[in-house]
């Protein structure tokens, strides 16, 4: 998921915000901002995992070592990306959403298995969307 | 998935510093795109 930091000069043009949530403390995220190159970037935390239970994003053991997560981590590897020390909750899953300036969806996706990200490029589809509003 | 936007608009967050920030404040005035992370790291 971090991966979408590699889009992010292209949604500032388009004017769209690009934020991350994760579930650690303040500290974390801002280690995570160090470590990812995040530069600019909001990085913000859900200790609570409030928004991400509103959300409905699964949590459990089944969800974090299903054998798809060895795929998605095997093609996570080859394409550079590596997991840095774990810094959360370990069976808590993400996600994606975009939103019109106001607040209208234009698009959710909710992470079945740790690794099922959304095509970025599906994301960046919907992004010019949203920005067109 | 369908979220209720309205409803989620108000529940916080911290940010680096620890400071509460309501998450509708991301589409408050521009589109966004959120990334809801497994973990940090």
């Amino acid at each position: 998921m971090a991966g979408f930091r590699s889009r992010a000069d292209e949604l500032k043009a388009l004017g769209v915000g690009l934020y991350f949530v994760g579930n650690g403390t303040p500290a974390m995220a801002s280690e995570f901002r160090d470590y990812m190159q995040m530069g600019a970037l909001p990085v913000w935390t859900d200790p609570k995992r409030q928004t991400y239970a509103h959300l409905g994003f699964k949590r459990g053991w089944m969800t974090a070592l299903s054998p798809a997560v060895w795929k998605y981590g095997a093609r996570a590897a080859a394409a550079g990306f590596k997991q840095g020390k774990q810094a959360g909750d370990p069976i808590q899953q993400g996600g994606v959403l975009v939103v019109k300036r106001g607040g209208e969806l234009v698009y959710g996706y909710a992470s079945a298995t740790a690794g099922d990200h959304p095509p970025i490029d599906e994301v960046m589809a919907k992004a010019r969307l949203a920005a067109q509003a | 998935m369908t979220p209720n936007l309205p409803a989620l608009a108000p529940l916080t967050v911290l940010d680096e510093q620890g400071r509460a920030v309501p998450i509708g404040t991301a589409w408050r005035d521009a589109p966004a795109v959120l990334v809801w992370l497994r973990h940090f790291g």
